[in-house]
């Protein structure tokens, strides 16, 4: 990972660490506003319908007070020529009454065909009858009511209430901006409708939406439902409240769109916030910590610095100590040591060229690496020849295992060099008389090149820290701790991995694994 | 007698989701935009195209095949309309020439002859003279400023004669009439067809579904119905009729007709007929004089005259006597009859020329009666000015308030308005959102 990804990866991990918890907080925050909302609504619009049913009764309640005002008046000489004309300027002075007439409860022509036979007999007893809402000739609503003249049995005053005005005013009421009020009678006809949609309904009488639970409250339900479809599809929000006589019910209804805008709005402005936010603590977040990496990849590198010069240092001192010794030896003059001083030099020789050889491992870019098919069982073999002479003065033999076919794409001789480091490792640390066994093989997708020793082991708290730098534990001789580290690089460079563990029998077993590859010509 | 009545507030459009949408579909298309038409439905007899219709329907779509020779402008008296010059020669006397650039539907131009021919047909007298034609009043019940504007000018053709008017007729049956606009102008409308209805129940239920553009001839309680419906607007305007209560001179002596003039609260009777009627607004000037009672007929057919004639019976005080409505569809009930003393009723506006036909003694539909030489004169003449003094000295009747008439339009369209003679005379100027 590049420190760039590392950082927009730390910092989305810490973003979305806070968001979470917050999105979901935000989330159950938002619903109890939206049903406080819609709740309030609905009360908002109960309110308004129960406003509007109390003006209807109102209404219809003074219509029939003129009536029965009327009928008293009639009831003093219902036969005088004037009476005619005092019913003629009712209409002039309430325009809601039409039609004042007196008529005989046996015989009342017109009234007869609106109002109800069980409604007549009432009237037969000295009450009052009404009829249901119906549209007049010009398609304006209207009802009928009759009223008994007292103290002239079979007599009775009748006028039609026009309803226009009502429908006037029920067609003016607003709640917001789409919200409208309809006015339904006890067949759940609609009397009166504000909404422009419903008030064909009113001259065919059919049924609307509403017209269902309109019948239910006028059989004595308590409300209806508080939401509802429209006939296009759109959820309403309805307030409702009956009318106590006549049985009507009023309905305030509102588009749920326009009533739950503020609950809408506060989410799409919480949404919005934490959008910001959001991208606000990635910007600051990958901006702190692109920043705070380089800190420590700075401090690493000083650390790193500091490790090696003191590996360096402890080293090339222990090297220099042994030179010393061996000019020593030289100064003597003896020639008998000759022998002795040439192999100490030819060692030395050895080591710091490994030393360098190492260095120059590390200090390698394997970010470009020439990649060709390699035959892990080849390798294997050669690395356990090349190993043979280095393993023979330790009593230590180096067998390798063939015949798998594990094809690899890679550098054969980066990978040479790693089998190498592990094989040498592995026969150093087998006892004499020892083996060393170099294995190639091919496990799924992937192929291996085990090395397993006789030795004793690696300790646990040793495998954790086994591939870092300057972490041998034979650094004394002639290791710097950067043969497995340069091992790890070196698989990682290839895309594969390596691994460290202790056998069966006890020895150690490194394995590198890397990718499968088909062989060439395949 | 045209459609009229009343209104509440006219309605706010909401055009502006109209508009983005028209935008956004210009915006995406390249090709020509589909011709724009109008469903027209009123409340009238069915009456198939013709140049002389009786109906407001067919009078509205006459209007739009056919044009007057001259048009009559509040303001400016008579104005070109087919007639390139409408000139005054001085009483009852006018010259007229034809537009060369005016054709018929069949492309032949426009002579002299034709508007000749309209206003012979008309009753006036016409002969050519020069580049075109001399027209006279022969005395009679309309003035030519009247005539000129009412009667329209054709030529016979088959199967309907021909006119010059911005439309041409694609269908004329007399229950649905289809008209294509001639010359197609961007942003007006392209073609208007024409459906009578027998009830205005169906009127409105079409209406209410969305399936009518423009709504005519319904009464003024029923435009309330319409009001908020989704894409319909109430627009409305003045109109030529006024409400009036018109004196009956077979009963009537004139003393009594002009004391009962001054003692009509005018204000309070045009109260009565309801908001879409604009009060004349004089004051009563005197007492009801002492007298017989008067018997009060209110013409059928508008619910608002029957209140008026109402409140004229109680303003009448104890001279109020027995009120009565007209008999639908029955002339005879008022014409020329003398069972009644006060008549409430429409008349066309005394500011009007068009007046003569309720006010000249030899109209047919001269309600009071009235044979009053100065008046009639001043008809004659179209001299309103002489007609107003006339009233005053023996007065017909007295005007209560001038009615609005009313349309209902689809909100595609922006700037309808309604005619001041024919309802739709202005159409062809409405601009659409397409």
């Amino acid at each position: 990972l590049s420190p760039r990804r590392t950082a927009a990866r730390l910092a989305l991990l810490v973003a979305f660490a806070g968001l979470v918890p917050l999105t979901i907080l935000g989330g159950f925050a938002l619903e109890t506003l939206r049903a406080r909302t819609e709740e309030a609504a609905a009360g908002s619009l109960e309110a308004v319908a129960g406003q509007v049913a109390a003006r209807v009764q109102a209404f219809v309640e003074h219509a029939r007070k003129e009536v029965r005002g009327l009928a008293a008046t009639a009831a003093l000489a219902p036969d005088r020529a004037d009476v005619r004309r005092l019913l003629e300027d009712a209409e002039l002075d309430d325009p809601d009454l039409a039609d004042a007439t007196l008529v005989d409860v046996g015989r009342p022509a017109a009234f007869a065909n609106r109002i109800e036979g069980s409604a007549w007999r009432a009237l037969e007893a000295g009450g009052e009858a009404a009829s249901s809402p119906y549209l007049g000739e010009d398609q304006t609503p209207r009802m009928d009511h009759c009223v008994a003249l007292r103290g002239h049995p079979g007599r009775a005053l009748c006028a039609r209430i026009d309803l226009l005005e009502l429908t006037r005013f029920v067609q003016h009421i607003r709640t917001g901006e789409g919200g409208r009020a309809l006015v339904l009678d006890g067949q759940g006809r609609v009397v009166a409708s504000g909404a422009g949609t419903y008030r064909a309904a009113v001259l065919s009488g059919a049924d609307v939406p509403h017209s269902p639970a309109a019948r239910e409250m006028a059989r004595g339900a308590r409300s209806g439902p508080r939401r509802l479809l429209a006939d296009d599809g759109a959820p309403f929000l309805l307030g409702w409240a009956r009318v106590a006589e006549p049985p009507w019910t009023v309905v305030v209804e509102q588009p749920e769109r326009e009533a739950l805008r503020p609950a809408r709005l506060a989410r799409w402005g919480l949404a919005g916030i934490a959008a910001v936010a959001l991208a606000v603590s990635l910007g600051v977040g990958v901006f702190g910590s692109r920043r705070m990496l380089a800190d420590l990849a700075v401090e690493e590198r000083w650390r790193t610095a500091g490790r090696l010069a003191a590996g360096v240092s402890h080293d090339l001192g222990h090297r220099i100590a042994v030179l010393q010794h061996t000019a020593s030896l030289a100064d003597r003059g003896d020639a008998s040591q000759l022998p002795r001083i040439a192999a100490n030099l030819r060692a030395e020789a050895d080591t710091l060229r490994r030393f360098v050889s190492d260095f120059s491992d590390l200090s390698r870019d394997l970010a470009v690496i020439e990649r060709r098919p390699v035959l892990l069982d080849a390798l294997a073999r050669s690395v356990a020849l090349s190993a043979a002479p280095r393993a023979e003065p330790a009593g230590v033999r180096v067998e390798a295992d063939e015949g798998a076919g594990a094809w690899v794409e890679g550098d054969r001789h980066l990978l040479e060099r790693a089998a190498m480091n592990l094989v040498v490792n592995a026969v150093e640390a087998s006892p004499r008389g020892g083996e060393v066994r170099v294995t190639a093989g091919r496990d799924g997708d992937e192929c291996f090149l085990r090395v397993a020793d006789g030795g004793g082991g690696i300790s646990p708290e040793r495998l954790a820290r086994i591939f870092d730098a300057f972490a041998s534990t034979k650094r004394s001789g002639d290791h710097l701790g950067m043969g497995l580290p340069n091992v790890k690089r070196i698989a990682e460079a290839h895309g594969g991995r390596v691994t460290a563990g202790n056998g069966l029998q006890g020895g150690a077993v490194f394995e590198i694994r890397l990718l499968a590859a088909e062989p060439p010509g395949a | 007698v045209e459609p009229e009545g009343s209104l509440g507030p006219r309605r706010r459009r909401r055009w502006w989701p109209l508009a983005l949408a028209a935008a956004a579909v210009g915006c995406g298309r390249g090709g020509p935009a589909a011709p724009v038409e109008l469903h027209v439905g009123g409340v009238a007899e069915p009456e198939p195209l013709q140049p002389d219709p009786t109906y407001a329907l067919a009078r509205s779509a006459a209007g739009l095949v056919y044009e007057p020779s001259c048009r009559w402008d509040t303001g400016r008296g008579l104005v070109p309309a087919a007639a390139r010059t409408c000139r005054r020669d001085g009483p009852g006397n006018y010259w007229l020439e034809p537009d060369p650039a005016r054709r018929f539907a069949d492309g032949s131009p426009l002579l002299a002859e034709d508007l000749a021919r309209a206003a012979r047909s008309a009753g006036l007298a016409a002969s050519l003279e020069g580049a075109g034609v001399r027209v006279r009043a022969p005395g009679g019940a309309w003035p030519v400023e009247a005539l000129l504007s009412e009667r329209l000018v054709w030529r016979p053709g088959v199967p309907v004669p021909l006119g010059t008017g911005p439309f041409e007729p694609v269908a004329h049956g007399p229950d649905r009439i289809e008209l294509r606009r001639r010359q197609a102008v961007p942003g007006r409308i392209d073609r208007v067809s024409f459906e009578a209805h027998s009830a205005s129940r169906d009127i409105l239920a079409l209406a209410l579904r969305g399936k009518l553009d423009v709504v005519v001839g319904l009464d003024a309680r029923q435009w309330e119905m319409l009001e908020d419906v989704p894409d319909l607007a109430l627009v409305r305007g003045p109109s030529p009729h006024a409400v009036a209560v018109v004196f009956n001179a077979r009963t009537l002596a004139l003393e009594e007709r002009r004391a009962l003039a001054a003692s009509l609260p005018v204000a309070d009777l045009a109260a009565a007929y309801g908001e879409s009627c604009r009060p004349a607004g004089r004051p009563a000037s005197q007492p009801v004089p002492a007298g017989r009672s008067l018997r009060v007929l209110v013409l059928r057919g508008d619910p608002a005259l029957w209140r008026v004639g109402l409140a004229l019976r109680r303003a009448l005080g104890p001279r109020g006597g027995d009120l009565r409505g007209s008999l639908p569809g029955d002339p005879s009930s008022w014409h020329g009859s003398t069972s009644w003393d006060l008549l409430v009723g429409p008349v066309i506006h005394p500011s009007f020329p068009g007046t003569a036909v309720n006010f000249h003694s030899g109209s047919p539909d001269n309600l009071s009666g009235l044979a009053d030489a100065e008046a009639d004169a001043a008809l004659d003449l179209g001299d309103l000015l002489a007609f107003a003094k006339a009233m005053e000295r023996d007065p017909p009747a007295v005007v209560l308030c001038a009615r609005d008439r009313v349309l209902a339009v689809t909100a595609r369209v922006r700037n309808a308005s309604p005619g001041w003679w024919r309802l739709l005379d202005l159409l062809p100027e409405w601009e659409v959102e397409r």
